[in-house]
């Protein structure tokens, strides 16, 4: 499996990554993705985009709908990323409603962060599996 | 109106079946993963601290995708503080197992020994079936949860390393193992609808047997004696609960965890959950 073109979820299911839906995404569409890629995790400075944790984002007129998961059921950051989401989606011209929906399928994993998210997360000292650059999990010097 | 009584007609026999189940997964993982938030700051280390927060969050989580589930299917009133933390005793569907003050750290690790091995059996009913929904929100919980085993396993371990350990952890099993009882005891009405529509790929009452056996199996490698009459609870496969929680009967244990929610509903001010305003503007119950 190439690591830009995308993966397989834990529960077998292809899915391209989120990098490729927003080069592939135009309109109104690569633009709500292009501001969800400046929404960061509360936890991190890593835009949700480039974790995967966005699944899908659906433009229907004026109105959007974007699926996104968690990287933990029990994320306590969900209610702000979900805000901050859809306050983004808002500063979109032409976007009048934005609709934010957490969904559970498919389970998120490592391989749906974007090769600029695995970057950016071991720059954070997250040791971030399939990526040469990653620090050792074991702490070995 | 409490915050389980169903907002529309009538609900469907289905429907009625998916709200007790649901509930009886949720209100387990609320139960548990309350009880285990007693631990912070007051764990034996501070890896153990960290990882029983973990376990609690984890388990709070898992009960907030379930309330979520019967939230988003209109199955239910109120939103997740309601649910969570709002409703009576009886109103709740967890096993008895769960809802239990820990006097004693065995407390812990006998009931995650006993309960996280049934938690995953009913999960993987609900994620082999036919329900894409919840079957994906059971695979979550499943990707979260083998930590909790191996932790269980672990320390229930390293817990036969002294006689003191020892005697401390099979009293706690022995006070935990007829509380088990009800754990895969939902009632026909919520079983056999759920298994005629595909939403759960096995009757839970059909895995009371499989989960006995491994209890006794990690029981018997570890030499722990727990006594006859708790073992009698791993026999009595079917024999119906003298208490199930699953249709609402609790232990005293669970009027006092809601009780301690709203001990300070008097003096409590501004944005907590037990008062904050609903969103959709209703009443607290």
């Amino acid at each position: 499996m190439s690591a830009d073109a995308g993966g397989e979820s834990a529960a077998g299911e292809q899915y391209p990554h989120a990098e490729a839906k927003l080069d592939a995404a135009t309109g109104v569409e690569r633009r709500v993705w292009e501001a969800l890629r400046t929404v960061e995790d509360p936890e991190l400075p890593v835009s949700i985009v480039d974790l995967g944790i966005v699944y899908a984002v659906r433009v229907d007129g004026d109105d959007v709908e974007v699926d996104l998961t968690l990287t933990y059921s029990g994320c306590p950051a969900r209610d702000l990323i979900v805000a901050d989401a859809e306050a983004a989606i808002r500063e979109v011209d032409a976007v009048d409603d934005a609709d934010v929906r957490v969904v559970y399928s498919p389970t998120w994993g490592y391989d749906m962060i974007t090769p600029t998210g695995r970057r950016e997360l071991n720059e954070w000292g997250m040791a971030v599996p399939g990526d040469a650059e990653a620090p050792d999990p074991e702490c070995r010097p | 109106m409490t915050a389980t009584d169903v907002t529309d007609d009538e609900p469907t026999v289905e429907e009625a079946a998916l709200r007790e189940f649901l509930l009886g997964l949720a209100d387990d993982d609320f139960a548990l993963g309350h009880r285990l938030t007693d631990w912070v700051g007051l764990g034996p280390t501070m890896e153990e601290d960290n990882t029983l927060a973990s376990i609690a969050q984890d388990e709070l989580g898992h009960a907030r995708l379930w309330y979520e589930a019967l939230a988003d299917r209109g199955l239910v009133e109120g939103d997740l503080d309601d649910l969570a933390l709002n409703r009576r005793p009886a109103a709740r569907r967890n096993s008895t197992l769960v809802e239990v003050d820990h006097d004693d750290y065995a407390d812990v690790v006998a009931i995650s020994l006993l309960y996280h091995d049934a938690e995953r059996r009913l999960l993987e009913a609900v994620a082999d079936g036919d329900d894409a929904d919840l079957a994906g929100r059971s695979r979550q919980a499943l990707d979260e949860e083998p930590f909790h085993r191996e932790h269980a396993d672990l320390w229930s371990e390293r817990l036969t390393a002294t006689d003191e350990a020892r005697s401390r952890l099979e009293a706690a099993l022995a006070a935990a193992l007829p509380r088990t009882t009800d754990l895969f005891a939902f009632p026909e009405r919520v079983a056999d609808p759920l298994v005629e529509a595909g939403t759960l790929a096995v009757d839970p009452a059909a895995l009371r047997a499989e989960w006995a056996a491994d209890v006794r199996d990690r029981l018997h490698a570890l030499d722990l004696s727990v006594g006859d009459e708790a073992l009698g609870a791993l026999d009595a496969v079917d024999a119906a609960p003298e208490r199930n929680g699953r249709v609402g009967e609790h232990t005293g244990a669970l009027a006092d965890l809601v009780d301690q929610i709203h001990a300070g509903d008097d003096v409590l001010v501004g944005d907590h959950p037990v008062l904050r305003p609903r969103a959709d503007g209703g009443e607290r119950p």
